[in-house]
């Protein structure tokens, strides 16, 4: 991992309206999300998720994960798919950014 | 200055240039005295003459074509023992050359100790058990002449530590070889074992094992990863707003941005702008959800307004 990327994790039991807001909030301190991958803490499955770090005062648009297969929010392009632990489960998302 | 008044002064001087070389030799035959022995008078026994006592004993055991006559599970465990008991004295002898840590001598006197205890048990004759017991007790005594009151380096006692673990590690599968057949525990593993264990007693395979400890504990370094939940509301609105005001800062609000990061513990703050503000943003960003109404609070208190 480079110094300009940050790892967060976040606790699978999130359901995905939580994780959505957990990644806006680290994204209000001018990071941007970059992926996520499923691993195991403490003999749990967890989400270990990088940012990237932007220039100083800048917020990113605002990014919209949903389940695989949900539509395309409108305004958005597609930036990342995964798997992610949500809600205890391990579940394909797609993540995409407004425009 | 008159000739007289020049003749008292080089006296003094040499007087004094005599005084110092004496003090430095004196000090210097006392340092070699305290390192060799611990800091401590002579031992009574003689290490060396007990090794080569021993010599005596172990070498046509500690003879790889010696094996090879022979080559049961008893001959490979002689070896083996004959082996670990020369490699053990050995060491003492050159810790003692460079260190002298009691704490250390007494770990690596513990693994001596352990090792006659195999020879005990695989040299039955009485001749052998008493010299055994003597060089035990030769070196327990050792241990009890060697005090805290010495010199000793940092670094050395530390690398020392590392090969006295290091080499505990490195006997476990030499035991434990020596519990099964020599089907299951060949020679030729238990002279590669050996050869570890050589290797964990010295300097090179102690700054290994530190490297390879040091990697292990940058990766749980690594692993320690923060945890991050939904913030409430107010603190998400507060966040937004401080790192929007990060975004109107100019070259002339330097000062300002300092204050903020000076208010940081362990945070030195940069006197270029564009680290400053680097260092404002990371303030930010890696603030626990509980501290950012007190960044808002520093920002306002340096002149910095926070619009939410």
């Amino acid at each position: 991992m480079s110094n300009d990327q940050i790892q967060r994790e976040i606790e699978g039991n999130q359901s995905l309206a939580e994780i959505n807001d957990t990644i806006g909030d680290e994204e209000l301190g001018a990071s941007e999300f970059k992926g996520s991958k499923v691993s195991t803490v403490n003999n749990k499955p967890t989400n270990i998720v990088t940012f990237s770090k932007l220039p100083p005062g800048k917020i990113p648009n605002k990014l919209t994960v949903v389940k695989d297969g949900t539509a395309q929010p409108a305004g958005t392009q597609k930036v990342w798919s995964g798997t992610m632990v949500v809600s205890g489960t391990i579940t394909a998302v797609v993540g995409y950014r407004a425009t | 200055m008159d000739v007289n008044m020049q003749s008292l002064s080089n006296h003094k001087h040499r007087l004094c240039s005599g005084y110092a070389i004496a003090v430095v030799v004196l000090s210097l035959l006392m340092g070699c005295s305290s390192m060799r022995y611990g800091g401590a008078p002579e031992p009574s026994f003689d290490l060396d003459r007990d090794l080569e006592q021993l010599a005596e004993q172990f070498k046509p055991a500690d003879s790889i074509k010696e094996f090879y006559k022979n080559p049961t599970k008893d001959s490979r465990d002689d070896f083996i023992t004959g082996r670990i008991t020369m490699m053990n004295i050995r060491y003492i002898q050159f810790i003692r050359q460079v260190t002298a840590d009691r704490q250390l001598l007494d770990s690596a006197a513990d693994m001596l100790t352990l090792g006659l205890s195999i020879g005990g048990a695989s040299f039955g004759t009485a001749a052998t058990k008493t010299i055994l017991a003597a060089v035990a007790a030769g070196i327990g005594g050792s241990k009890q002449i060697v005090d805290k009151n010495y010199y000793f380096d940092k670094t050395l006692p530390a690398l020392v530590g590392q090969m006295n673990a290091e080499r505990k590690n490195a006997l476990i599968p030499i035991l434990q070889g020596m519990k099964n057949e020599l089907t299951e525990y060949p020679f030729g593993q238990a002279v590669t074992d050996l050869y570890n264990y050589y290797h964990a007693g010295t300097f090179a395979g102690a700054i290994q094992a530190i490297q390879a400890d040091a990697a292990t504990k940058e990766q749980e370094k690594d692993r320690e990863i923060r945890k991050i939940t939904p913030l409430a509301p107010e603190t998400r609105k507060i966040k937004r707003a401080l790192t929007l005001a990060v975004g109107t800062l100019k070259q002339a609000d330097l000062e300002k941005i300092k204050t903020v990061v000076r208010g940081t513990p362990g945070v030195t703050p940069a006197n270029d702008f564009s680290s400053a503000l680097n260092q404002l943003q990371d303030i930010i960003r890696n603030a626990k959800p509980e501290d950012i109404p007190n960044i808002k609070d520093r920002f306002e208190e340096a002149g910095i307004p926070v619009a939410q």
